[in-house]
């Protein structure tokens, strides 16, 4: 039996990653491994960029899905310009907050990746743990250290659900 | 009014058969979905690989001494407070990494940077949200000396580091941990309506 195309991760993944992609124009990576878009984004010597890692994908299989977002300014040395003070990185985290401030999002199906087609009344919906719609799942907006120097980090969770999987078994089974 | 005064007994002993049930269990419950949280984030935690060089590291800084000894993930503690044998009185239940953090969540092992003094970060919070590839160069001295996982001590000038990719432990717990919350919290809500409506 084949698993419906709302259900699939690909389909699911990728329609919140063009949901942030439309909703919130800064370069972005997409990606699961840290690594390989990160490197696009240094050579390129952007000054802000959205990195999108999902932690798990349980949606559409009986669980739900935590996508991790880190909005990232270029802070420079001190005698610089750059975001020196993080107030950039803090007012593109509070954009980014505001663009995913939905109930839910429209899925669509990516088996032609170059022409996706609508999936009519399929959507996720964004609901954290406390069960507070539009709301990240970290209280607030979650502010973390760039790690290294010269870069300013804030960091937002998401938690993605289908409606069947808040429904649990007595949908599935 | 009649209706009221011949009610209360009736209702006496239905507390009474519930207060005996909560006794009996609710307490136990809780705790046994702490102890169950704290194995699911030590589970969720990813261990280095290969063993921990016990020793390798005595002299170092108080983050490489706690690797040393033992994987971040054997950290996870947990510390039940307050309850009582009539298990009516509150309980509290703290899960903490003691490797990285006390038990009200300050900080004991800020990571060490390359100018000297410590970032407002443990290993547990580079686990958990990961780290973008970065350039380590020494600030305050010609090389940079650290001990590879082979246990040979490296002298060098520059350090690519890879990145780390976050794992989100933690944020994957709680979710996991709501879920069972409320499950639970559901389980005792029918027992009492049964006790109630006997």
């Amino acid at each position: 039996m084949s698993i419906p195309e709302h259900r699939k991760t690909i389909n699911i993944e990728r329609s919140v990653e063009e949901f942030i992609q439309s909703e919130f124009v800064v370069p972005q990576s997409m990606e699961d491994s840290i690594n390989n878009g990160d490197s696009e984004f240094a050579s390129a010597g952007l000054e802000k960029w959205v990195d999108v890692m999902w932690l798990s994908n349980g949606a559409g299989k009986k669980g739900d899905a935590l996508v991790q977002v880190d909005v990232y300014t270029r802070a420079k040395g001190k005698k610089s310009g750059g975001d020196r003070y993080g107030t950039e990185c803090a007012r593109l985290a509070q954009a980014f907050y505001e663009a995913m401030h939905v109930d839910t999002i429209q899925l669509y199906n990516y088996a032609v990746p170059a022409s996706p087609t609508i999936l009519t009344a399929r959507r996720i919906m964004v609901l954290n743990s406390d069960g507070k719609f539009r709301e990240p799942q970290s209280p607030g907006i979650k502010v973390v250290a760039g790690f290294e120097d010269g870069i300013a980090r804030r960091t937002l969770t998401y938690r993605l659900l289908l409606p069947e999987d808040m429904a649990g078994l007595s949908y599935y089974d | 009014m009649l209706s009221m005064a011949t009610n209360i007994p009736e209702i006496r002993n239905k507390l009474k058969r519930i207060l005996r049930l909560v006794d009996g269990g609710w307490q136990k419950d809780v705790i046994a979905l702490v102890e169950q949280t704290r194995d699911v984030v030590q589970k969720a935690t990813p261990r280095s690989r290969g063993t921990a060089h016990r020793g390798s590291f005595g002299s170092g800084p108080r983050f490489l001494r706690n690797a040393a000894m033992t994987h971040l993930a054997d950290g996870w503690t947990m510390k039940i407070i307050g309850g009582s044998a009539k298990d009516r009185v509150p309980i509290f239940g703290v899960i903490w990494n003691k490797q990285t953090h006390d038990q009200n969540g300050e900080m004991t092992a800020q990571l060490p940077k390359a100018s000297g003094g410590v970032g407002d970060y443990t290993l547990l919070e580079i686990v958990e949200y990961g780290s973008r590839p970065h350039v380590i160069t020494p600030k305050n001295s010609k090389f940079l000396r650290f001990v590879s996982s082979g246990g040979d001590v490296v002298f060098t000038k520059k350090v690519n580091h890879p990145g780390t990719p976050a794992v989100g432990m933690v944020r994957l717990t709680r979710v996991w941990m709501t879920r069972a919350g409320k499950e639970l919290q559901a389980k005792w809500r029918l027992k009492l309506d049964r006790e109630w409506a006997k």
